[in-house]
């Protein structure tokens, strides 16, 4: 499978309704200081696992803490 | 100091001396921070730590590891006991009701500490300077509170801890806490919150420098806090607990007895944490678990409906 895109990841996260102005994100800065909080972020990564059939453990999800973190993680599992 | 064979025949009843030695405090095999103390060992490996813990000078043993304890060059004294605990427990209780197992400091209050009205404080305290006491606080013996602190109104420190055995019978015994609770600088406790005091003089309650208690907050014996923790109000922390620096606990959390939660972990509002917490670790629920994970895995059991 090609590599998926940030803007295929900013595109799940938004039609998940659960960040407004999704396209403000910058993606290499941590969530938390970007007034996204932990029941915002449990949101998108649930809605990235259904998007892109991923399962992302318990013990992963502590280590995302940026969309880039996000991106890099949902490629290196589907390849 | 003790000897073990100046103990009187009710304190040692069924129990033979094999080798006589002194002590002056209770405390376990592991005692760090009190020396002369007399601990109890129920198998070899307790037996083998009091032996090698220069801070131990007796221990009392079952008939089991008579044969464990080399009486040649053996410098501590050796009490054989039918119930280890149950001897150890008695000869706590008669020196602590003795009024025997105290700090070594004398009453020190600095001249500039601020009491409030109706503030208690026993003997055998230290308060550094410019601690601030508001009123109607209690301040038990062998309670030192180091410069800077803050305590505020109706706040008790060094009271006795919840501390029972039951016997073959199943009835609970009292052993009294002989130890205490130091509180390093610039903590500041606020209204009615308690900190108990430890099982002995060996290990402390511990609130550690900077750390802010909140309101009817309880902290249990043996405790140990680390540097400017945040605890919020309500919160229950038992006996043994050790909560590391920097760390967070939120609202109404209980931490379970013996837990520990690493440095820089936040506990989120009214968790029940019962398993180890790691260094920078974010948890929440009952019973508390990853945060994050808690959050996802209950949107997941949301769409399910």
């Amino acid at each position: 499978m090609s590599d998926i895109s940030k803007e295929q990841i900013l595109d799940v996260i938004e039609k998940a309704k659960v960040v407004n102005n999704i396209h403000e994100l910058d993606a290499s800065v941590l969530f938390s200081e970007q007034d996204i909080d932990s029941l915002d972020v449990s949101g998108m990564l649930l809605s990235i696992e259904e998007a892109f059939g991923v399962e992302i453990p318990d013990e992963d999800i502590d280590g995302l803490l940026t969309i880039n973190d996000i991106l890099g993680y949902v490629n290196n599992k589907i390849k | 100091m003790i000897l073990l064979s100046s103990l009187s025949q009710e304190l040692t009843k069924d129990c033979t001396i094999l080798n006589d030695g002194f002590f002056k405090y209770t405390s376990s095999a592991i005692a760090k921070s009190l020396s002369n103390v007399i601990c109890y060992a129920v198998n070899e490996k307790y037996l083998n730590r009091a032996l090698n813990n220069d801070n131990v000078t007796c221990v009392i043993v079952p008939e089991t590891l008579k044969e464990k304890v080399k009486l040649s060059n053996l410098d501590k004294g050796i009490l054989l006991s039918p119930n280890p605990e149950l001897s150890y427990r008695e000869i706590n209780n008669y020196f602590y009701q003795k009024g025997l197992l105290k700090l070594d400091y004398s009453f020190f209050i600095s001249s500039k500490v601020i009491i409030g009205k109706g503030t208690n404080v026993g003997e055998h305290v230290f308060i550094g300077d410019n601690v601030v006491i508001g009123e109607n606080c209690i301040i038990y013996d062998n309670t030192i509170i180091h410069e800077g602190c803050v305590i505020e109104d109706n706040v008790t420190i060094g009271n006795e801890g919840l501390y029972f055995k039951r016997d073959a019978d199943g009835v609970l015994h009292r052993i009294y806490s002989s130890g205490g609770v130091i509180i390093q600088k610039h903590v500041e406790i606020l209204n009615g919150s308690t900190v108990q005091r430890s099982h002995d003089l060996g290990q402390l309650t511990t609130i550690g420098e900077g750390t802010k208690i909140s309101v009817n907050v309880n902290v249990g014996h043996s405790a140990e806090i680390g540097m400017h923790t945040l605890i919020s109000g309500n919160v229950q922390i038992a006996g043994r607990a050790k909560i590391g620096s920097y760390c967070w606990i939120g609202t109404s959390s209980t931490i379970s007895d013996s837990v520990e939660i690493g440095d820089f972990a936040k506990v989120r509002i009214g968790s029940v944490v019962v398993q180890n917490v790691k260094k920078n670790g974010d948890v929440s629920g009952n019973f508390a678990y990853l945060h994050r994970a808690r959050l996802k895995n209950h949107q997941k059991l949301r769409k399910g409906f």
